[in-house]
């Protein structure tokens, strides 16, 4: 039989399957062929689906109809912009860059941030998350409860001018972050094999400067100096753990409240040395060195950022990379 | 974006028939771009739009040339194609994510999605190619026959057929690539 026939063939029984209600589907597909039985699965994941059209989209849709009609109309036309705040025309727009280091399985994203846009996964347990915007009201109940768990010690906390990162305390450890200045003394409270770039940056090869090393493990390696400062993040990700990154700009609507705003993603996968690594530039237009080159290798997920990074530049870096032993 | 209803000069038939459209086709074009986009938010705004901009070009509907459904969801597929253009460096929400996250709704209905071969079938559509997925969202999401798709897409029937054929075959093999048992 060619193939032509056979897709006929399986037309013809995936047509009795098919106009079935989904419960009979289910029913029907225990006894069937395997193509046959993901024919009806597939229905039945498209009937759900409909059959949980959400209420808002009805509401917006029956307007629409009635409009069609020429009868007056309430305001039915906001939909696709309903999740836009007026940032741009806000008051004071100070820009946050805030990433979310969630030491849980991707389902803690979901948890803590409630709506999700858009999802870049750059490992297994890598990901960069667009937040849905949030309200004056969610904005405030995140501080909040960001503030209380900073005061309680269960969050620890560090800002640079690269990123702001932050983590859960694990359980009776002490929540600060520890400076190390010396790399011998770093590989030593690490399990991390320790990459440096080996590469001239801006006229020379940036040389170990510092780390952070947070109470749950995460690294920031801290390269150079002024113009050609590097920092590189290390986190041990797999085993329940998951890095998660997200751009939210927040500022002041035109009563005073905070709110938030999130930039759409600006992602792009390259392929070097046969790993998939990212590239999320600043989506915000006022943290350019946030920008970083994201990727993750053998249980650890790292990001590379520096003074105003450029691809290119990040590149370059990311291929210089050398274990600290190997050097 | 607003229009009035002075904007509409479209004749009384051809209104009547969106208004049904509107009721009868809902759900289904919803399906169908959850079928192509992997966020249900996303898909909610894009089925709204679609019927916004199906609205504001009802004028152009020429019933000599077919029925208003097939021309609907020519704009929704538009409506897709033109959103995941605009993203198409993105790597979306892989909808096996979704399905989580809706799992533990604690809305019975959402428990349905929970099953571990919907879960593996919502992950395999992200999977496969815009095309496939078009057509499966017309399949499995819009329940059309193939002759439908074919007048809706332009693609032969045969055609048609093949690539559901294919395409059905490609999630069977990464369920047994992934060690899915479906007894």
């Amino acid at each position: 039989m060619n193939e032509k026939s056979a897709a006929r063939a399986f037309d013809e029984e995936i047509g009795a399957v098919l106009p079935l209600a989904p419960e009979q589907v289910t029913a029907v597909t225990n006894d069937v062929p395997d193509a046959v039985q993901i024919a009806g699965a597939l229905r039945f994941l498209g009937a759900e689906w409909g059959r949980r059209t959400p209420s808002s989209l009805r509401h917006t849709v029956a307007l629409l109809a009635e409009q069609a009609g020429g009868s007056p109309r309430a305001t039915v036309l906001t939909v696709a912009r309903r999740r836009v705040l007026p940032l741009g025309l806000a008051a004071t727009a100070a820009a946050i860059l805030l990433i979310l280091f969630v030491p849980a399985a991707r389902g803690t994203v979901a948890r803590q941030i409630s709506r999700v846009l858009a999802i870049v996964q750059v490992g297994p347990d890598t990901e960069i998350v667009r937040p849905d915007a949030q309200t004056p009201g969610e904005v405030a109940a995140t501080l909040q409860q960001h503030e209380q768990q900073l005061t309680a010690g269960q969050r620890w906390h560090v800002s640079t001018r690269y990123v702001g990162v932050g983590g859960t305390v694990p359980l009776n450890a002490s929540a600060a972050v520890q400076r190390v200045d010396r790399l011998e003394l770093l590989r030593s409270l690490t399990s991390m094999t320790i990459q440096v770039p080996t590469v001239a940056h801006r006229g020379r090869v940036p040389a170990f400067n510092h780390a952070l090393v947070a109470p749950d493990g995460l690294l920031l390696l801290f390269f150079g100096s002024d113009d050609d400062e590097l920092l590189l993040m290390q986190a041990r990700v797999g085993g329940g753990r998951a890095m998660g990154h997200s751009r939210v700009v927040m500022g002041t609507d035109r009563q005073g409240r905070w709110v938030s705003e999130t930039p759409e993603l600006k992602t792009e996968e390259l392929l070097l040395d046969g790993l998939i690594v990212v590239w999320d530039p600043d989506n915000t237009g006022r943290r350019p060195d946030s920008s970083a080159l994201r990727w993750e290798s053998e249980s650890v997920s790292y990001s590379l950022m520096g003074r105003a990074l450029t691809r290119d530049e990040a590149v370059q870096l990311f291929v210089s990379l050398r274990p600290v032993d190997a050097q | 974006l607003g229009l009035s209803s002075q904007d509409i000069s479209v004749v009384p038939d051809i209104v009547a028939a969106f208004q049904r459209t509107c009721e009868t086709q809902l759900h289904a074009v919803y399906a169908y771009v959850r079928y192509r986009v992997s966020s249900a938010d996303v898909a909610e705004e894009l089925t709204a739009k679609t019927f916004l901009r199906a609205l504001e070009r009802l004028e152009t509907f020429d019933a000599a040339k077919g029925e208003l459904t097939p021309w609907l969801f020519g704009v929704a597929r538009h409506m897709v194609k033109d959103y995941l253009r605009a993203r198409r460096r993105w790597t979306w929400i892989p909808i096996d994510w979704i399905v989580q996250r809706e799992c533990r709704d604690p809305n019975p209905e959402a428990a349905m999605a929970a099953g571990e071969l919907h879960q593996h079938l919502a992950h395999g559509l992200t999977c496969l190619s815009g095309r496939d997925r078009d057509v499966l969202g017309l399949k499995f999401g819009a329940g059309f026959t193939n002759r439908d798709i074919s007048r809706i897409t332009g693609l032969r029937e045969a055609h048609v057929g093949v690539i559901v054929y294919r395409a059905v075959g490609r999630l069977r093999r990464q369920l047994a690539a992934r060690g899915f048992d479906h007894e």
